[in-house]
């Protein structure tokens, strides 16, 4: 299935802008955040970090155990910064 | 350690210095010190824009004497909000009131004629600015430099013509790239005829313990710059947010019509950076350099040369007068905080204004023979430069109306439910949720400083957190940064600044303070804020909230007017007010 990934602030020099991504049927949110490059900035052993928000076609996502489907949107953030 | 309080007259050409221990003793410097000066010099009522109107201006016990200690605040009663006006600034400032020997300045009085304040250590006067009033803020700090000694040690700071013609939310310019930005310091330097103020000095600060000192010193500067803990603000900085919040649909669009934008990528931190950045600059005494500066170019003429402005940019200006403009390209952006930065205008102000006035424009509550033919339109640049310039030169009762403000620009025209200010202030960046809201509104100085309500919206995009935890939240960062603005550190450290390094570092000047004492501390200098907001007449029960927010889905969805007034009740019983 097809996942297109997209990335945010300083989080793009580790993964990319915007990444087409082909995974298997079946697949988990974790397989793909573990796929990544620099995975270790996005999950603190197996839960995603408290400074990084992972949407999933918009909708915020917790639970890396999440399944994924073909066309889904997955987009990595970096928390909101500021005094 | 010089605890003195400055004080300067400028109806009477006079000023002296007074030693004020048991009030630094009490209230430690900064925000908590400048409140009880602020209590005590602005009589009750007093008219913001009158001579009887005090400034205040005060750093901390550790200013300038470890990282990022930078900041100076700023205290008057607005003249936008009739209340509690307080801002901070960073840039030299906090470092030549060290060096000139003032914990405090105090301003009273009118000059009969325009004038600037050179400041060096004990040494006041007060000079003719006659030939520098009317000139654009840039270049009166180009004009004093050359004029005034202090060279590395020294302050500049100045108000542009929005400030000299008493637009209540006019900024000073503070040195290069920094301001006192919010709730109209400007308009109060231009009713006291005042244009400038140049400080320098060559005190001493003497250290009890010199070696207990560097060995608390280097481990704060270690964290400050060998950790991730500031990282962040140095390498793409606060715009980082504009991607982020539009990805979270928290950003401001088109006066919070939306709260995503479709060009959100061509305003972001991530362009700028790729394709305008020139240089990172620091305040004085930081190692982050935190400040991001945008190369401009534009043509004077067409086929002829080029003209390269240096722009500094964070994310409030690129929320209030590019999304909230519905800009769609960087270079409109950087030509509006420029415009602004020429006017001495508050931008995140300038922006909620305009936003309401496109909106009102549209829906033919304001006309084409009100606005002068200025075409107020989403994303018609040229226009709103066109409209900034007439809020500061007011040709007409509804460019006047404009530059009192959003919330007195709608009590005229209309068009209430979508003028964006919280305790009559233009409202912040953050369509997050209700904290967001309720921290702005109860907040001393309706700032999302004041308490960050949109970090708590966003730690409830992950987990739970009913009204009642993020109540709580809001009031422990109310008085938690009352401590930290009174010492006037970046707010950006405060990761840095954990309790115990704040008591080690105060330990390490000399000054005792238990944990217990500093949380009893920030719940006092807060209740005094209220004490002066109240006195002033702001009424937290009668704030007004636009209607707007309700209708615009947020971070946290869609929000609920009920939740948001459970918390403000839960404020008030937990504050002891209800
Ligand atoms: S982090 Fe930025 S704003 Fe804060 S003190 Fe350093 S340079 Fe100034």
């Amino acid at each position: 299935m097809q996942i297109l990934l997209r990335s945010f602030g300083n989080l793009r020099r580790i993964i990319g802008s915007e990444l087409h991504l082909e995974m298997c049927e079946g697949s988990l949110l974790r397989d793909l955040l573990l796929s990544l490059p620099g995975h270790e900035r996005l999950l603190d052993g197996l839960k995603i970090r408290d400074d990084v928000y992972v949407l999933v076609n918009g909708r915020s996502v917790t639970d890396i155990n999440t399944a994924l489907k073909d066309g889904d949107e997955i987009a990595i953030v970096p928390a909101i910064i500021g005094g | 350690m010089l605890r003195r309080v400055l004080y300067i007259d400028l109806t009477r050409g006079e000023s002296w210095v007074e030693e004020k221990d048991d009030l630094f003793e009490e209230w430690l410097g900064g925000t908590g010190v400048a409140t009880q000066l602020l209590l005590k010099e602005a009589p009750a009522g007093v008219d913001p824009l009158s001579p009887d109107a005090p400034i205040i201006f005060s750093i901390g016990p550790l200013s300038t004497m470890f990282p990022a200690m930078t900041k100076t605040v700023a205290q008057f009663k607005s003249p936008l909000t009739g209340e509690l006006g307080e801002c901070y600034a960073g840039g030299r400032l906090a470092m030549a009131m060290r060096f000139a020997g003032h914990e405090s300045i105090v301003i009273k009085g009118r000059a009969e004629r325009p004038c600037y304040i050179s400041i060096e250590n004990d040494n006041v006067k007060i000079r003719e600015a006659t030939s520098i009033w009317g000139i654009g803020a840039g270049r009166v700090g180009v004009i004093l430099r050359d004029v005034e000694k202090g060279v590395g040690r020294r302050s500049i700071i100045r108000i542009g013509p929005a400030g000299e013609r008493m637009v209540r939310y006019a900024a000073v310019i503070v040195d290069t790239y920094r301001h006192f930005g919010r709730l109209g310091l400007g308009a109060v330097f231009g009713s006291k005829n005042l244009k400038a103020i140049v400080i320098s000095g060559t005190e001493d600060v003497s250290i009890p313990d010199s070696k207990r000192y560097r060995e608390v010193y280097n481990r704060i500067y270690r964290m400050v710059v060998q950790t991730d803990a500031m990282e962040k603000y140095h390498d793409l900085g606060t715009p980082i947010n504009v991607n982020v919040l539009n990805q979270l649909k928290g950003l401001p669009t088109r006066n919070f019509q939306s709260s995503s934008f479709a060009e959100a990528e061509n305003i972001s931190g991530e362009r700028l950076a790729e394709e305008y950045l020139f240089r990172r600059v620091s305040c004085a005494h930081c190692p982050i350099g935190c400040i991001h500066i945008a190369m401009l170019k534009t043509a004077f003429t067409p086929h002829h040369e080029f003209e390269v402005r240096r722009v500094s940019y964070d994310y409030e200006p690129i929320y209030s007068l590019g999304s909230n403009l519905g800009v769609t390209t960087a270079e409109g952006v950087l030509e509006l905080i420029d415009a602004c930065e020429r006017l001495g205008l508050d931008a995140m102000s300038t922006g909620v204004v305009l936003s309401w006035a496109t909106e009102a424009y549209e829906k033919d509550l304001i006309t084409p023979q009100e606005t002068l033919g200025v075409p107020l339109q989403w994303n018609n640049v040229k226009g709103y430069i066109k409209a900034m310039e007439n809020i500061v030169a007011a040709p007409n009762d509804f460019y006047a109306a404009l530059a009192r403000g959003v919330e007195f620009a709608a009590s005229r025209y209309g068009g209430t439910d979508f003028a964006m200010a919280l305790g009559g202030n233009e409202v912040s960046g953050y369509h997050t949720g209700p904290a967001s809201i309720v921290g702005q509104l109860v907040g001393v100085r309706h700032s999302h400083l004041d308490n960050a309500g949109y970090s708590i919206d966003q730690t409830a995009a992950k987990k739970q957190l009913d009204p009642s935890s993020m109540v709580d939240q809001i009031i422990r960062e109310d008085d938690s940064r009352s401590v930290f603005n009174s010492l006037v550190g970046c707010l950006f450290a405060r990761g840095v600044y954990t309790d115990e390094n704040i008591i080690d570092a105060l330990g390490s000047v000399g000054i005792t303070k238990s944990r217990e004492e500093l949380t009893e501390l920030g719940r006092k200098i807060f209740l005094e804020k209220y004490r002066f907001k109240s006195r002033e007449g702001f009424d937290l029960s009668k704030a007004r909230i636009p209607r707007r927010f309700f209708e615009t889905v947020s971070t946290l969805g869609r929000i609920d007017p009920e939740t948001v007034e459970k918390m403000i009740a839960l404020y008030k019983e937990r504050r002891g007010w209800a």
